[in-house]
């Protein structure tokens, strides 16, 4: 398919694999989960 | 008892110390013998995360502003850092200047034309995206202010913040894994990462540092060879003028902070002044006044539509280059910063620190981007263009575009060498906030290091930057420096943690 703008990102063009796409995922769910712990240290008292 | 004290503690400090030169020392080596590879893995590494974290950097800024606003305007803003009764330590004036010198220093008259005139171009919003001349330089100044204004101002305050209340507030030392220790004490991780925080700022701190002043000397030799009009070629005049700003800035590090410091930054403000006042009255007026009321508008309204954009199914170079790059970097220079920010601060409360250092700074930038920068636009939209084309054709070095604003009005061979003298003095004011944090790092935290390991750390520093001078391998430190500030963010955002955590407890306790 064309693309319909000029700048468009090129990686978008480039088929994904499963593998690609689970990594990723894990990687940004990782990430939330991270900084979610960080925040709900943030509110836990000091033992 | 206290000779036990007195013997263990050199340990510790060494321990400590040869780690962070272990650390500092692997890179550069890299840097030195292998540029290439150094600049091509590390660029690599940075520009996966850009692929799959720029929502979070792009966002990051605005939660930290979110973050410092709550503090300042929540019961904890009127905590004061220090004793109840004590007095701020610096004039108001002195504090904001050193402030400011040390946390944008030399970037200002780098990218002080150069930034805007490159989102001119580059931006999505930009000339080459198809936009109209004067959208695109609005859209230039809304882009800049938001990668200098208020959110790099919130990463450095928030910075110094966490390790200022432990320190005057807790008595803890001056480390800038000291949050992390204290908050967490509880863990059985604290000490640890604690521990890895402080090697790592080290390094973070003493390479960031050796990138900048490798890039000021590149750029007082042009400064100098545009004001005489002699050639500087080779080795000799860039080693002379590290020389010299080697023993600058030296000098203001061992010197007690209240006489080095404060003495550099007062005149670096004096001279940026004189420099943007004479512009300001030399050049269009009418034009900067314009620039200055939309650019105030473009940085407090645009910070939130900025932050939440990330440029879905755009090509994203600039967008990984500009605000992703940077936002990293200004955190790669929190480790000293923020030990700067927190040792300047004594006797002022969580509200005067935010407030005064984050909108004070901006609002300085604001009328400086739009006097410079906006000199460097109206001349490519009204003007001969010759500035804008420079920046077009030399993407790698924007950075002598502030010449050439200068070049354009009258008294350029004054005006000239103040420019090199402002190049100076802002390298050295930053380079002694760095010197003085690692030793501070170095020497167990303790608030005036020996002055021994402050040469040292003035000597490691600017071997490092000898070397990138000498193998042209400064984007390889820079890298180093950007890698860095990912895991550093991440210590930052749990050291913001263990402080919101003290505080809760010292709340509760009835101990503030």
């Amino acid at each position: 398919m064309t693309p319909i703008i000029e700048n468009i990102d090129p990686s978008l063009l480039v088929e994904q694999s499963i593998g690609q796409s689970v990594t990723q995922a894990l990687g940004i769910i990782f990430f939330l989960a991270l900084i979610g712990w960080i925040t709900k240290l943030a509110f836990e008292d000091i033992e | 008892m206290e000779l036990n004290r007195m013997k263990k503690k050199p340990k510790g400090n060494q321990w400590l110390f040869w780690a962070a030169v272990a650390f500092t020392g692997f890179f550069s080596v890299w840097a030195v013998i292998s540029p290439e590879s150094l600049t091509n893995t590390l660029w690599n590494w940075v520009y996966q995360y850009h692929d799959n974290f720029n929502w979070f950097t792009i966002l990051m800024p605005l939660i930290i502003l979110g973050i410092c606003g709550w503090l300042a305007f929540s019961k904890y803003g009127n905590i004061k850092l220090g004793a109840a009764d004590e007095d701020p330590e610096f004039s108001t004036f002195s504090w904001m200047a050193m402030l400011f010198t040390a946390g944008i220093g030399v970037g200002l008259v780098n990218f002080g034309v150069g930034e805007p005139l490159s989102h001119y171009l580059n931006s999505p919003g930009g000339l080459l995206a198809g936009n109209d001349p004067v959208s695109a330089a609005k859209n230039a100044m809304s882009q800049t202010l938001f990668i200098w204004g208020l959110p790099a101002w919130s990463i450095y305050t928030i910075a110094g913040l966490v390790i200022g209340y432990f320190t005057y507030h807790r008595a803890a030392k001056f480390l800038p894994g000291t949050p992390i220790e204290e908050g967490f004490r509880d863990k059985p991780w604290g000490k640890a990462v604690a521990n890895l925080t402080n090697i790592v700022a080290a390094g973070a701190a003493s390479l960031t540092m050796a990138a900048s002043i490798g890039l000021g000397v590149f750029q007082v030799k042009n400064g100098v060879s545009a004001v005489t009009g002699m050639e500087l070629t080779g080795m000799t005049s860039s080693i002379a003028i590290l020389l010299i700003i080697f023993l600058v800035y030296t000098a203001a590090a061992v010197l007690p902070v209240q006489r080095g410091m404060k003495t550099l930054g007062d005149i670096n403000v004096l001279i940026a002044v004189f420099l943007l006042l004479f512009v300001f009255i030399m050049g269009r007026t009418d034009v900067f006044m314009g620039t200055i009321l939309s650019t105030i508008k473009a940085t407090f309204m645009d910070i939130v539509p900025n932050s939440f954009e990330n440029y879905t199914y755009l090509e994203k170079t600039w967008f990984k280059d500009w605000p992703n790059t940077t936002f990293i970097w200004w955190v790669s220079w929190t480790p000293f910063l923020g030990i700067f920010i927190a040792r300047i601060s004594k006797g002022r409360t969580i509200r005067q620190i935010v407030t005064a250092s984050i909108l004070v700074p901006t609002i300085f930038l604001i009328v400086w981007f739009s006097v410079f920068g906006g000199y460097g636009l109206f001349d490519a939209i009204a003007g001969s263009g010759a500035i804008v084309d420079y920046v077009a054709n030399n993407p790698d070095d924007v950075y002598l575009s502030f010449i050439l604003v200068l070049q354009s009005f009258p008294l350029f061979k004054l005006t000239g060498v103040l420019f090199i003298l402002l190049i100076i003095v802002f390298l050295a004011t930053s380079a002694t906030s760095a010197v003085i944090a690692l030793s501070m790092i170095t020497s167990d935290g303790v608030e005036d290091a020996p002055p021994y390991r402050t040469v040292i750390w003035s000597i490691i520093t600017t071997m490092v930057a000898f070397a990138n001078v000498v193998t042209g391998t400064l984007n390889g430190v820079r890298a180093v420096a950007v890698i860095i500030g990912i895991p550093y963010l991440f210590l930052l955002l749990l050291s913001v943690s263990g402080m919101i955590r003290q505080m809760r407890k010292d709340f509760k306790e009835g101990r503030v």
